[in-house]
């Protein structure tokens, strides 16, 4: 185990080559962004350090700089000025560049968008493909990425058969199937009904769990960050909050004021424990608030 | 129903494709009170939007008859101009369809094409604007391009407001926006619907949006009404919305999870603000706790 860690940012400074490129990123992640954060840098002077194995959850609002600082950890985007580490390597090096996609493997708002072939388990395989394995270690890569996000059923058929979420899991399996040791997930339930973003979560959290990936997760959803180890907050391209759920949602007011919507049961919670109705800081989800109001 | 603007009667749509016919929708009945503010909620591919396309005549039934603010939108010689005039659609992201030089002339758009006076367009444009909180004097000579997302979204429900319709159907109205977003565009529907009258239609995926907005849900599952009421009634039966692989509001979501531990919530809790009271009379007084 190394004590560096996995994602290193140090005093990262970015800004789009001219404001209709980052007005066409945005509208890309089809997020709408306040005119004031459009007027900033991107990121200002960023650092941040992921460890290996942590679970991460990138909290804005739209235009925060929350999807820039994502696309900063594979060498999508390259820092402006200051550097970022992943892995010990340098973004801004070229040679690095495949071994670090390798590494860190990205899913994104709209998965077709990363979908390229006729049947999913090509899909899942097209990676591997391009990089000449054999094919007996690409059938085995395959078959297991498919049996990781539950599509193990759906390798013959057409991609664009599958629900929203099942294709959201498409695209997992497809980063899967590299063997990352990261994943980054930007915004990859913005698209998705209610249950099957839950979905799409809980199996980010499994993976997490079962093959001790490191997990940076890009939302602007509240009851997306209560279940992380740590929740990093942005706004105009600044980290202005840093630490776990219960320690930043202990200050709704201010994470209200960073244009976050609060979700009704913390809110609620909130209210009671103002009112002198003990509930602990760490009650964050449904569950756990109903459990302690219950007792 | 005492004055429904909108009436289908078993309205039936197939999709041909081919040799391949599709049931988008089956046998739906239903009635649209005027002056309401309704959600159509359902998952991907259960008819939603097919439906609401009835009711501006983008789509004409298969069979059965949709009659909408007294015109027969199944009969063949219906006005299509004056249909779609009384009834404005605003689609999903509608910000990404503004396409003029300035926030007046894109409001204006649709009342030219309505060939009215110079006068009468101009009133409706700075009515409109004024409606949706964009102040002509501050916005009209400006550029939609330079606005925040929001703000380009409020310019998009003007243009449709500026053509006085007397139903506004609204699709996935705010995705995309942030909380503040949300709750402005949210305070202009309401101011829209109390000042001018108008019949809303969400269709949404948000189901907090759709219980905080509306007075009645349609619920679709597989192109069939698979129930209806107010929202309190519909989220109330968060087992059924599941099957249907609906989600239901997170607070009525701590309330099911209350209940199921046996604290006595009656129905008619709904809001935040019905349960904090709830809640903490229960804490004062821990005897009125069970069932």
């Amino acid at each position: 185990m190394s004590s560096s860690p996995f994602i290193d940012i140090q005093h990262v400074t970015y800004t789009y080559p001219d404001q209709q490129s980052r007005r066409e990123a945005v509208r890309e992640g089809r997020t709408v962004i306040h005119e004031q954060d459009a007027s900033l840098p991107a990121l200002r002077d960023v650092s941040l350090q992921v460890g290996y194995g942590e679970y991460v959850v990138i909290l804005g609002h739209n235009g925060s700089g929350k999807s820039t600082l994502a696309r900063h950890c594979n060498a999508l985007l390259t820092p402006g000025s200051g550097r970022v580490l992943v892995g010990g390597m340098d973004t801004a090096d070229q040679a690095n560049r495949r071994a670090m996609r390798d590494m860190v493997g990205m899913i994104f708002q709209n998965p077709d968008n990363q979908i390229i072939a006729t049947v999913v388990e090509d899909d899942v395989a097209w990676a591997l493909t391009v990089r000449g394995l054999p094919a007996a270690l690409i059938r085995e890569r395959v078959a297991n990425a498919m049996t990781a996000v539950g599509i193990a059923d759906m390798g013959k058929l057409p991609p664009h058969q599958l629900s929203g979420g099942q294709r959201q899991r498409l695209a997992i399996a497809g980063v899967l199937a590299l063997r990352p040791q990261c994943i980054i997930a930007d915004e990859a339930t913005a698209q998705l009904d209610p249950l099957s973003r839950m979905e799409i979560v809980a199996l980010l959290h499994q993976l997490w769990r079962e093959y001790g990936l490191t997990i940076t997760q890009v939302t602007h959803l509240l009851e997306e960050a209560a279940l992380a180890e740590r929740v990093v907050v942005m706004e105009q391209g600044q980290v202005v909050m840093d630490g776990t759920p219960a320690s930043v949602f202990a200050d709704l007011e201010r994470l209200r004021r960073l244009k976050l919507a609060i979700p009704e049961p913390i809110e609620l919670a909130d209210r009671l424990r103002g009112a002198g109705i003990p509930i602990s800081q760490e009650a964050l989800t449904t569950e756990a608030i109903a459990r302690e109001l219950a007792h | 129903m005492t004055d429904p603007i909108i009436i289908t009667k078993n309205l039936s749509h197939t999709y041909q494709s081919g040799p391949l016919a599709q049931a988008a929708l089956v046998d739906i009945t239903l009635e649209i009170e005027r002056g309401s503010c309704i959600g159509i909620i359902g998952i991907t591919g259960s008819g939603k939007s097919t439906l609401v396309q009835h009711f501006n005549g983008l789509l004409r039934p298969t069979s059965g008859t949709v009659i909408v603010d007294g015109l027969n939108v199944s009969a063949s010689g219906v006005d299509m101009a004056q249909l779609r005039q009384r009834v404005g659609m605003l689609f999903q992201y509608p910000e990404a369809q503004l396409f003029e030089r300035t926030v007046f002339a894109d409001v204006a758009f649709g009342p030219r094409r309505m060939k009215l006076g110079r006068h009468e367009v101009r009133t409706r444009v700075m009515r409109a604007l004024e409606t949706v909180g964009l102040p002509p004097h501050d916005y009209a000579q400006r550029s939609p391009f330079e606005l925040s997302g929001g703000q380009m979204r409020r310019v998009a429900l003007a243009g449709v407001l500026a053509m006085s319709p007397s139903i506004l159907i609204l699709d996935e109205p705010t995705t995309g926006l942030d909380a503040e977003g949300r709750a402005e565009f949210y305070a202009y529907l309401r101011r829209i619907r109390e000042k001018q009258g108008v019949t809303i239609a969400v269709i949404s995926h948000d189901m907090a949006e759709v219980a905080a907005l509306t007075d009645w849900l349609f619920v679709l599952h597989n192109g069939r009404l698979a129930l209806q009421g107010t929202p309190r009634t519909v989220f109330s039966q968060g087992d059924q919305l599941r099957e249907w692989r609906l989600a239901v509001p997170p607070l009525n979501e701590l309330l099911a999870a209350l209940r199921r531990q046996g604290l006595a919530i009656p129905e008619e809790v709904f809001t935040l603000e019905d349960a904090f009271t709830l809640l903490q009379r229960v804490h004062n007084m821990p005897w009125t706790r069970k069932l």
